[in-house]
């Protein structure tokens, strides 16, 4: 008895950390967007009217966009972020709904740990081929550091939302505004 | 099993876990991985793993749409809404109707800021709903006004479906925005036209608004300044082809973000546009990484083409097949978002359309079509079942019942089609602005 609820609280507090850290990492990906946004903006300023760019601009929007992109992915699936077409399964029984969630979060998770271990992989051998970005001549597997722990992350997320899908707290927050993706 | 064959089993298998509620980017990823190995084998699908994943979300072209979605979200915390609604109101106010005519004008001025549909909804309904409600203005007109005006964020660039539609049918972005600005703009008069009938309709649904001060009109106006400065420079630079649409996009987000700031945005408002952006640009990228495997592998078995080779041969003309995959838009898009479903179709129908003769270049077909397939799926956002807009706003006006809200939307949804009838006539509407420029 005594262990069962020792067990629920740290599981507690690991749900808690897995939350801390993908808000933590939202907030940086968006903090390197604006990053890239005032180098970009500074590079064009100098390239119109200072007769200069900030050598490699281009290089430093796609590694951070890889970077940012990355880090918004745990974030995302914690927040239900990732569409469902829930149109077919309307009529079903909220137990059916829970179940085919949780199988939906159990795929993701499967996906984010192949992807966890193919990019740790072809981040390896980027940097054991030395590959680099053409002008500032840095190592693309640098990016990598933050992309394959952003996967591992998220595989962590996947399973913390499919333990989440099958646990009867209705938590779920209201994920209308943020169900919409096009602009 | 030959490649087309595979290629529609696993199209069918996709589906299938689609309406399951495996999350869309899950379903495609999976399909297409399975599909890729029973093409290629295990060794090239894990070897594409290692590095295509890094690529998609490095690519250079694509980097606009985070930062796209970062404006609009800063742009929701920026106060914007408020002076747009006013300058709107200067301009539109005094007619019958007028709230509701402002209410579309602002959301077309916060449209060129934001790309999302429903973030435009959700804010230019906060601040127009109440100000209809005190005009007493008919339910239906004003939760059916800003469901619709929503939807002119998609259609008045920035756009980010555009954007995803350019790069997969390998268009120049700026074109597209080029070629989407009339028909956005068309998209805006017809909700005015629509709403002015309806009024007429309806007698006294939607009384004319009280008139406006000197004083009033001056703050209104310049008041809305900085978001057209932003538009122009923004939108201005893509068109004139000054810089890229990256470059465009950061000078949006540096100029949204420091309206919001002289307006009172602090670290919990930033966190909050952060993070709102990291669910939309997450949630977009997990579909382009599911779609990118999935197409690699579609691309494999043949399938698109021998599509394209079919129906081209079927004798039917471009047109009805034209209309036939507009239909199927118009009711996937009931019930599948619109960015799943370009990624998922537009590999397989678009080989079929540019197989086809209109009459024009290859170049002003695909651009056409873009435009043309943008409002059919954007119309989904509007209608039953899953009319998204529509739910969000009729929650954002409390007590109004769903039928009545959707009751509202029709007029829009009748410019809608009155304007896919144009545009399908009149090519030039879409074109003649890549003429010009």
């Amino acid at each position: 008895m005594a262990d069962g609820v020792h067990k629920g609280s740290s599981l507690k507090r690991v749900a808690k950390s897995i939350e801390w850290l993908c808000s933590a990492f939202a907030v940086a990906g968006g903090l390197v967007l604006c990053g890239i946004a005032m180098t970009t903006v500074v590079s064009v300023l100098g390239r119109k009217f200072l007769g200069g760019a900030i050598a490699g601009d281009f290089e430093i929007v796609e590694i951070g966009c890889a970077v940012a992109v990355s880090l918004f992915l745990p974030y995302c699936q914690l927040h239900k972020g990732n569409v469902i077409v829930d149109f077919f399964t309307l009529k079903a029984s909220p137990a059916v709904q829970r179940w085919l969630d949780a199988l939906g979060c159990v795929l993701l998770t499967l996906v984010a740990m192949l992807m966890t271990w193919r990019l740790g992989a072809g981040g390896m051998s980027l940097y054991s081929s030395n590959d680099q970005t053409m002008v500032l001549q840095v190592g693309t597997w640098w990016a990598f550091l933050v992309v394959v722990p952003s996967m591992a992350l998220l595989s962590a997320v996947g399973l913390l939302t499919t333990i989440r899908a099958l646990s009867d707290d209705s938590a779920t927050p209201d994920r209308t505004l943020t169900r919409e993706p096009m602009s | 099993m030959s490649g087309p064959v595979i290629g529609m089993v696993a199209v069918a298998a996709m589906l299938a876990m689609m309406a399951l509620r495996i999350p869309i980017a899950i379903s495609m990823f999976l399909a297409g991985a399975v599909g890729y190995v029973s093409v290629s084998g295990w060794i090239p699908l894990l070897g594409y793993l290692k590095t295509s994943p890094y690529y998609q979300m490095s690519s250079y072209s694509l980097s606009v749409v985070p930062l796209f979605l970062l404006m609009g979200h800063l742009a929701t915390h920026s106060g914007m809404s408020k002076a747009l609604f006013n300058a709107a109101n200067v301009a539109l106010g005094r007619f019958r109707g007028g709230l509701s005519m402002a209410s579309i004008g602002a959301c077309a001025m916060f449209g060129a800021i934001c790309g999302s549909s429903l973030a435009t909804a959700a804010t230019m309904g906060q601040v127009a709903l109440p100000e209809m409600k005190r005009r007493k203005y008919s339910d239906a007109l004003a939760t059916g006004t800003m469901a619709a005006g929503g939807t002119l964020g998609i259609l008045i660039p920035p756009s980010v479906i555009l954007v995803i539609y350019a790069i997969l049918t390998e268009q120049n972005v700026a074109k597209m925005f080029l070629a989407a600005f009339v028909p956005g703009l068309l998209a805006a008069v017809g909700y005015l036209i629509a709403i002015a009938i309806y009024v007429r309709l309806k007698p006294g649904s939607g009384p004319a608004g009280e008139p406006l001060a000197k004083q009033q009109i001056r703050e209104a106006l310049l008041g809305s300044a900085p978001a057209v400065v932003i538009f122009v420079v923004v939108i201005g630079g893509i068109y004139g082809g000054i810089f890229t649409p990256t470059e465009a996009a950061t000078f949006g987000v540096i100029g949204v973000a420091a309206i919001a700031v002289v307006n009172g945005m602090r670290w919990a408002g930033l966190k909050e546009a952060l993070t709102g952006t990291a669910v939309s640009t997450g949630m977009i990228y997990m579909i382009l990484l599911g779609a990118d495997i999935f197409n690699a592998f579609l691309s494999q078995t043949q399938l698109p083409q021998t599509l394209a080779a079919t129906i081209g041969g079927s004798g039917l003309s471009p047109m009805t097949i034209l209309i036939m995959i507009l239909v199927l838009y118009l009711v996937l898009g009931c019930v599948i978002d619109a960015l799943s479903m370009i990624l998922l179709t537009i590999p397989i129908f678009f080989p079929i359309i540019a197989a086809l003769d209109f009459g024009m270049s290859p170049e002003h077909t695909a651009i056409w079509f873009g435009i043309i397939v943008l409002i059919v799926v954007e119309v989904g956002l509007i209608t039953p079942p899953v009319g998204m807009n529509v739910f969000v706003i009729n929650k954002l006006a409390g007590d109004v019942p769903i039928a009545d809200s959707f009751k509202g939307v029709v007029p829009f949804l009748i410019s809608d089609f009155v304007r896919v009838a144009l545009l399908l006539a009149f090519p030039a509407i879409t074109l003649f602005m890549l003429e010009v420029f």
